[in-house]
Formats: C-alpha cells, sequence, structure tokens
C-alpha cells in the first residue's frame, strides 16, 4: 500500500490524491511504447498488425523470433533487439489483460 | 496466486484508493481533499494531445485535464509533404479530434502567452487565468527569421515554408502546380536540429515527382545549411538517382538573406540563387511561448529537460516535451517521438502526483519518408533512460533504416500510411 501512504506530496496543495495504479513490471508504460505503430490497447489500423488478440506466448516468440532474424520483417527485426525478455514478457501480460482490470 | 495476477490485481487496488481516496484518507491524518488535481497541458498536437488522452486514461478519469490550443482542427505533418507534390489531397491530413473530449479532456481554444510558475497559473493571450497542479508544455516550433535578412520583412507567399502543417501546406501545393514551364523551385533546409529530420529530402522527392510528371523541363534545387543530407542519406540519394529527374543538391549552402521583390536567396559562400517558387524552412527554436514561460535559457534556442520525468530543468513542476525539447542523443524531433514523450509525461507527472518515482522511460522512434506515392523509406530506433549519464540514449544494436532494395519500398509505403491512421488514433481517438 505504498501508494497510500505516500500522499503527501499532492495533499499539502489540497490536491485529492491519485494513485500510480502502475503495476511493478511497468507493463503499461512499455506497452504503449508499441501503440504509435499497434493501436491503443493493440488495436491498430490495417495493415499495421494489431496486438490485442494475441496470446501472450506467442507475442514472445515472435520477438524472439525477430530478434534473430528468423521471421521476415520491414522493421520489426530493428525495434526487436531494443527490448529484453523480461520487457516483452511485461508487455505481453499487460495486452492480455482485460482493459477493466489493468 | 500467479505473479501475473497479483501484478494486476495489485493495479486494480491501486486504481481503486485513487477513485474512492476519501477513504483512504483518514488513515494518512491529513485535511480532506478540496479538488481533484487539475494538469493544463500547452499544445495539442502529437506531443501534447497524447499526453492528455493518456492522462486521462492512466488516471481512470481521476486528473482534471485541460487542453490548450488556438487551433480549431488538428491538420497533421506526417503526409503533409503528399499535399505538397499533389500526391494527397488536403483534406486526407486534416485528423477529426474529438475523440479527446470523449476521453473527457476539457479543450480551451486559445492561445497561451505566459507561464506564473510562481502562482502556477497559466496565462491565456485574453488574460483570463488556469490553475493548475503540474503543467505540460507541448508547444513545438517557431521561427528563427531573424537569422536570414530580410526575411521578417518578406511577404509569406515569397517564401512559404510548408513546415507547420495548415494554410502553409496549401499555399506551397497551390505554388508548385502553378509554376511556370520550365521553371525553378528551390527547397533552402536549415542547420540541424529541426523538425522532421529526413522531411526535407522527402519534400525534394515528392516535388521532383510533381516536376517529372507536370513539368519536365523545370529545374529542383535544394540548398542544405548541413554539410550532408542529415537522414536516410544513402537511401535518399539512390531514390534520387533512380527518379531520372536530376536534383541540383548543394550541402553547405546555409542562406543568410532574402529578396523578396526578386524570389533570391543568398548563401553564406555569396552564392545568389533565384527559383520561381522558393520553399524556405527558416532555422527553428523552441515556440515563442517557450521562452516566454522561461523553459529556454539565454543563449538557448530549445528546452532543457530531465528526461526521469520530461522535467524542465529551469521552471519547477513545468514537464516539457516534443519538438521543444533539447533533445536527447541520437533523439530526431519527431511526430512519432513527441508521441512518446507525451505518454512518458502522462506516467511521470501521474508518479509525481502519487509521490512516486517517476517510470524510467522507454522510446521507440520510426519516421517514413515516401520516395514517391508508392513507395517509402524508413528509420527506426529504440531509446532507453540511462540512470549513470541521466538521459535517454539509443539501444545500442537495435534500430535501423529501411533495406536497400526498392522492392521492399513498396511494402513500406504500405505501412507509413498504416503507420499515419495509426498513431493519428492513437493520439486524437
Amino acid at each position: 500500500m505504498r501508494s497510500m501512504m505516500c500522499l503527501t506530496a499532492g495533499l499539502l496543495s489540497g490536491v485529492v490524491a491519485i494513485a500510480g495504479g502502475v503495476p511493478d513490471d511497468r507493463g503499461r508504460e512499455l506497452a504503449a511504447t508499441c501503440a504509435t505503430c499497434h493501436g491503443t490497447s493493440g488495436t491498430a489500423q490495417p495493415p499495421m498488425p494489431s496486438l490485442a488478440a494475441l496470446p501472450p506466448d506467442l507475442l514472445a516468440e515472435r520477438m524472439r523470433e525477430f530478434r534473430e532474424g528468423r521471421r521476415p520483417a520491414t522493421v520489426m527485426h530493428q525495434i526487436a533487439r531494443g527490448f529484453d525478455d523480461a520487457q516483452v514478457a511485461a508487455i505481453a501480460r499487460h495486452l492480455a489483460t482485460p482493459p477493466a482490470r489493468r | 496466486m500467479p505473479a501475473t495476477s497479483l501484478a494486476a490485481r495489485r493495479g486494480f487496488l491501486r486504481r481503486a484508493a485513487a477513485l474512492g481516496a476519501a477513504s483512504a484518507l483518514p488513515a494518512c491524518a491529513v485535511p480532506a481533499p478540496r479538488h481533484a488535481p487539475r494538469v493544463v497541458v500547452i499544445g495539442a498536437g502529437f506531443g501534447g494531445a497524447t499526453a492528455a488522452k493518456y492522462l486521462r486514461l492512466w488516471s481512470g478519469g481521476a486528473i482534471d485535464v485541460v487542453l490548450v490550443d488556438p487551433a480549431a482542427r488538428f491538420v497533421s505533418c506526417p503526409l503533409s509533404n503528399l499535399v505538397v507534390g499533389g500526391q494527397l489531397p488536403f483534406d486526407d491530413i486534416v485528423v477529426p479530434d474529438a475523440g479527446l473530449e470523449a476521453h473527457g479532456v476539457r479543450r480551451v481554444r486559445a492561445a497561451a502567452a505566459a507561464v506564473d510558475a510562481d502562482r502556477r497559473e497559466v496565462v491565456l493571450a485574453g488574460g483570463e487565468r488556469l490553475r493548475y497542479d503540474r503543467l505540460v508544455v507541448a508547444p513545438g516550433i517557431d521561427f528563427r527569421r531573424d537569422a536570414v535578412d530580410g526575411l521578417a520583412a518578406a511577404p509569406e507567399e515569397a517564401f512559404p515554408h510548408a513546415w507547420k502543417a495548415g494554410p502553409q501546406t496549401a499555399l506551397l501545393a497551390r505554388q508548385l502546380a502553378a509554376m511556370p514551364d520550365g521553371g525553378t523551385f528551390v527547397i533552402a533546409i536549415p542547420p540541424a536540429p529541426y523538425r522532421c529530420p529526413p522531411g526535407p529530402y522527402e519534400r525534394a522527392c515528392l516535388v521532383a515527382d510533381a516536376l517529372r510528371r507536370r513539368n519536365p523541363r523545370a529545374t529542383l534545387i535544394v540548398l542544405d545549411s548541413n554539410p550532408d543530407l542529415v537522414s536516410k542519406g544513402a537511401l535518399f540519394r539512390r531514390a534520387w538517382a533512380d527518379h531520372g529527374k536530376r536534383i541540383d543538391y548543394r550541402p553547405q549552402s546555409r542562406v543568410v538573406a532574402c529578396d523578396a521583390r526578386t524570389r533570391t536567396l543568398v548563401t553564406e559562400m555569396g552564392e545568389r540563387v533565384r527559383g520561381d517558387v522558393v520553399n524556405l524552412i527558416p532555422p527553428q527554436r523552441a515556440a515563442d511561448l517557450a521562452v516566454a514561460a522561461g523553459l529556454v535559457p539565454a543563449q538557448g534556442t530549445w528546452c532543457p529537460v530531465d528526461w526521469l520525468a520530461l522535467e524542465s530543468t529551469l521552471v519547477p513542476g513545468v514537464h516539457v516535451l516534443g519538438d521543444a525539447t533539447l533533445s536527447a542523443p541520437g533523439m530526431p524531433k519527431s511526430g512519432h517521438m513527441a508521441n512518446q514523450h507525451g505518454k512518458a509525461a502522462a506516467a511521470a507527472v501521474i508518479a509525481r502526483l502519487a509521490g512516486e518515482a517517476p517510470p524510467p522511460p522507454v522510446m521507440v522512434n520510426t519516421c517514413y519518408s515516401f520516395v514517391d506515392a508508392a513507395h517509402a523509406i524508413r528509420v527506426s530506433s529504440v531509446h532507453r533512460y540511462d540512470a549513470a549519464s541521466r538521459t535517454v540514449a539509443p539501444v545500442a544494436g537495435a534500430g535501423g533504416v529501411s533495406a536497400a532494395e526498392t522492392s521492399q519500398w513498396a511494402l513500406e509505403a504500405g505501412y507509413a500510411r498504416g503507420w499515419a491512421r495509426t498513431i493519428w488514433a492513437d493520439t486524437l481517438a
């Protein structure tokens, strides 16, 4: 309950406190870096691929394939090398969480 | 309970704590709150609009977000070079932005004139004041017209920049379409850094494409302030060679003076270049509002920030993002990057309001450039906060440019159009 005990910064100014609401793996913020091309919450405009329907294991496997050059790509072989397995797992978990529970 | 659902549940509990903050307060023994936190965002471009939307999304609507911008509509810089070249209708880069209000973002269609950081108020051009708890400034660029003798006094039609999408884009498109047979089109590129590093070279491609079809005896001269192409140099040179239309590219040709009456430019080497259409893209700096707000140092042209939270190093409690920032190493001034800044700033603002540490930012960039209506080239990079150097730096080994095979460029063009529709939706819908 770290966020509930650390409200002083906001409350000193009489502001309703905001909880961060961020799971510790930062999947929300990491997934948002994908959203520019793959859409808010993973729903893209064609022909950009949507990520929303991808099972977490498949997303992680695709990223490994891109990183290792085992899957044809115009761009993802270059982007995938910027993310490690833990980050990809966090992104996959976030996208697999129903929006109401994120 | 597996880690996944535990993390999700923790997030849910914190969200619940935010929404029901009043019930949590007695345990903290503090006075009752007076108002929901208000974040004012100045500038409704790719950076500001994204920050406003994600502040609403990620706070579950608990933050009062006010977006200040005088523009009546959103006109996209990405794809606007296709409008200049006549390959795309102007209406296709006017993007609906009512989705922001559907997220609960309040719009104030007015210009911000100043920031009173001591009182935490934004002063609007009409004198009205807007209180804020935290401020996000995404003002974009303005031009250093004083860097070119004669430019400040020149009429707009003499040297259109078309570097802010809108009426200037349509003006330059009309001038290109109306250029006399066998005439001369000049593009003058400012010193880096400027908004959209590959943009001037994309424009040269698309103007050349238009001239090849409509005015084949015409000449295209490119005066570049820089020692060589600033972005995707090898790919652009290949595209220019393939055009079968000579582009007279002159590096190290910074324009220092201009004569509106004869549409003539003078370079620092003393060369005089006259054109029938002269697209002079002036040197750039952070926009006027950033200067008025004290976010630009006395001898500087951009806004320095602490990249952990995109907070101004000059004015406390103010986040700055987008093209106006003093760019981190290897970071382009692009709409894509501004969208990524917007999300990093939203996360940092929410963390600050909760008294938590901002998440170390990760940012991705991709810039597509059309070489004609059916082919595009691309540059991409991944950037990550580095605590040791306290900046955001490119991840080694990641990123790159399009393949050299032009067969790939047709695929890239399809993705470029899909990218535009997706970033528009991620920013505005």
